[in-house]
């Protein structure tokens, strides 16, 4: 039987081992890589997202004088003008098809195959687990909601033939702008559908009760909070409220007429926020009992 | 390795653990006792994943506030899947490693030593779902080990396997200590499990440890000088009846076995006297002992099943 053995020259360890406050970037890492596995992921994400960046590009660089005809002739926007906040909607989308693929099914997937005592049974802690999930997925949302946004306002700032200062500086200012928006939808998109994903044992439930909320239960709430004139209702809506905080930002309420008027901002924000916060206390929660209760003998 | 004091748990009203003081040794060192004894609660304690009362000490670091140094110095192979999906072997250990502060390179390269050393070195590239139980088993033991741990817990590890693997299984586990340098804790249904590679026992029931020594002592407890297995040349059958007018009780195991209990204050010698005087002759004798498993049903109580 021995010969069933086989050391290749055992030696013990002697070298340092990493903090274990760094673990979270390795669990990053993986996430990172988990989510580059397979064309369906990640890869079809970005491969979507080149093409509201292709669009943009076209209204700026090919038809950038032309007018846009989305504001019924009232005003006289440019398709330059409208390319940032035209194509964040697009943005949106796609980082959603991303949480689908990729987001929703994080936790519930971990609990679906046992990975919990992988990760608790060693040093690392919860708070180790849900950054390093946090992180790597955040950034493949980023990628999408956050990059794509940027990259279109500096195209739009790349064209502007302006001399005057004062516009031009309004145009660099659309890029931190679209930064701010980004990360904002990032965090939107990155910490509400795991919290889904923590509320569930299976990814198939994860996937779909994410997609519930964000298609049924948004549009209804979205709808009644539009017609009945209850923008704070509306703004429970993740891509409504997303969708009002970029046209805020972006200065389109005023281009695009009365959609959005009536939902406060402040309440989109504090949505987005306080939605995003539930969401990481409920994956928190999880994770601490599942910490407690998923190590132990059978005996 | 292992010392606990008035270590205590309970779930409201229920006590998981009811005090428990115990100082555990050995090499490899078999966890007993039936459902409900307390024995994945000792283990949450022992890893610092839950609260408890009392002092429980692992490897010299306290359980109350160590946890996280005890989890990176101890390996944990579970009873349950606890895989990662569309992950194969090699990474799933380079993962493990990592976790575990390994520097990539390192956990890299201990990765495929461990895997190589559970026999898995031609299949490492492979998904883990769609190994076979025996190959999840063994990936399961190559991620418990990989970090280089000084004690493994090791929970139901040949469940499911035929024969020939769980024969296989064994195999490694009794030559980890020797070759690896690290203590074992093995958490197991089966006693011929225990009985074939520990060194020491730990048996517990209702929350508390009611037996924690050498399996030596475990068996030779009820060791009696008067209760021998005897090994004779030629029928044993004769023998036993030689020996039945004596008041000795006899059974015959085969052709050349059997085991004795003399009658009260009779010595082996009477044994010898009986054989010589028959002219059989006996070729070897001992006291008789238990087996781990009459020796577990005694000590929690004969109600009670592993």
């Amino acid at each position: 039987m021995s010969s069933a053995i086989h050391d290749l020259g055992y030696k013990r360890y002697v070298g340092t081992r990493r903090a274990s406050s760094t673990r979270w970037r390795v669990i990053a890492r993986h996430q990172l890589a988990s989510a580059w596995k397979g064309w369906w992921r990640w890869k079809l994400a970005a491969l979507l997202a080149v093409i509201p960046a292709i669009v943009a590009a076209v209204w700026i660089f090919l038809l950038a004088d032309k007018l846009s005809l989305l504001t019924g002739g009232r005003v006289p926007v440019t398709l330059a003008d409208g390319a940032l906040p035209m194509t964040f909607g697009g943005y949106c989308s796609i980082a959603f098809v991303a949480s689908l693929t990729v987001g929703a099914s994080i936790i519930a997937g971990d609990v679906q195959s046992g990975a919990f005592v992988f990760y608790f049974a060693r040093s690392t802690r919860p708070i180790d687990y849900l950054a390093g999930k946090l992180v790597g997925y955040a950034i493949v949302i980023a990628s999408i909601i956050a990059l794509g946004p940027v990259l279109v306002a500096i195209m739009r700032v790349a064209l502007s033939t302006t001399r005057d200062t004062h516009e031009l500086v309004a145009h660099l200012a659309l890029i931190p702008e679209a930064l701010g928006v980004g990360l904002l939808a990032t965090l939107a998109y990155t910490a509400i559908p795991l919290g889904f994903s923590a509320l569930v044992k299976k990814r198939s439930q994860a996937l779909g009760l994410w997609a519930a909320y964000y298609i049924l239960v948004g549009s209804v709430l979205a709808a009644v909070g539009l017609v009945g004139g209850l923008g704070w209702l509306a703004s429970l809506d993740v891509a409504t409220a997303l969708k009002a905080i970029a046209d805020a930002v972006f200065d389109l309420p005023a281009l695009m007429g009365p959609k959005h008027v009536g939902i406060p901002i402040s309440a989109c924000v504090i949505s987005i926020v306080g939605q995003s916060a539930l969401a990481l206390g409920i994956v928190y929660w999880k994770l601490s009992t599942s910490q407690k209760a998923g190590v132990g003998g059978a005996t | 390795m292992i010392e606990l004091v008035g270590l205590a748990k309970s779930f409201g009203a229920v006590k998981a653990l009811a005090g428990v003081t115990a100082k555990i040794d050995g090499k490899l060192v078999g966890l007993l006792g039936p459902n409900g004894s307390g024995k994945s609660t000792l283990l949450k304690c022992l890893l610092g994943l839950i609260p408890f009362e009392g002092r429980a000490t692992v490897l010299g670091l306290s359980s109350a506030t160590d946890g996280q140094a005890i989890r990176d110095r101890v390996g944990y192979m579970p009873e349950q899947e606890a895989f990662l999906a569309g992950m194969s072997a090699v990474e799933l250990c380079t993962y493990a490693a990592e976790l575990s502060g390994l520097p990539r390179s390192e956990a890299i390269q201990r990765a495929h030593a461990a895997l190589y050393y559970a026999g898995l070195e031609e299949k490492r590239y492979q998904p883990i779902d769609g190994y076979s139980t025996g190959m999840k088993q063994r990936v399961k033991l190559a991620q418990a080990l990989v970090h280089d741990p000084e004690l493994l817990f090791l929970d139901e590890p040949t469940n499911g396997l035929d024969p020939h693997s769980r024969e296989e299984m064994l195999e490694l586990i009794s030559d980890l200590p020797q070759r690896r340098g690290c203590a074992i804790v093995l958490s197991t249904h089966l006693l011929p499990d225990v009985e074939r590679v520990c060194d020491h026992a730990v048996i517990m029931r209702a929350g508390q440890v009611r037996f924690a020594g050498t399996i030596d002592e475990l068996r030779g407890v009820r060791g009696d000088e008067r209760q021998l297995a005897v090994d004779v040349k030629g029928d044993a059958d004769k023998l036993a009846a030689a020996l039945a007018p004596t008041g000795a009780t006899c059974n015959v195991q085969s052709p050349i076995k059997l085991d004795v209990d003399l009658p009260a204050n009779a010595t082996s010698e009477l044994l010898f006297a009986t054989a010589r005087t028959h002219g059989l002759q006996v070729r070897g004798i001992e006291v008789r002992r238990e087996s781990v498993e009459a020796a577990f049903l005694r000590v929690i109580g004969e109600d009670a099943a592993p």
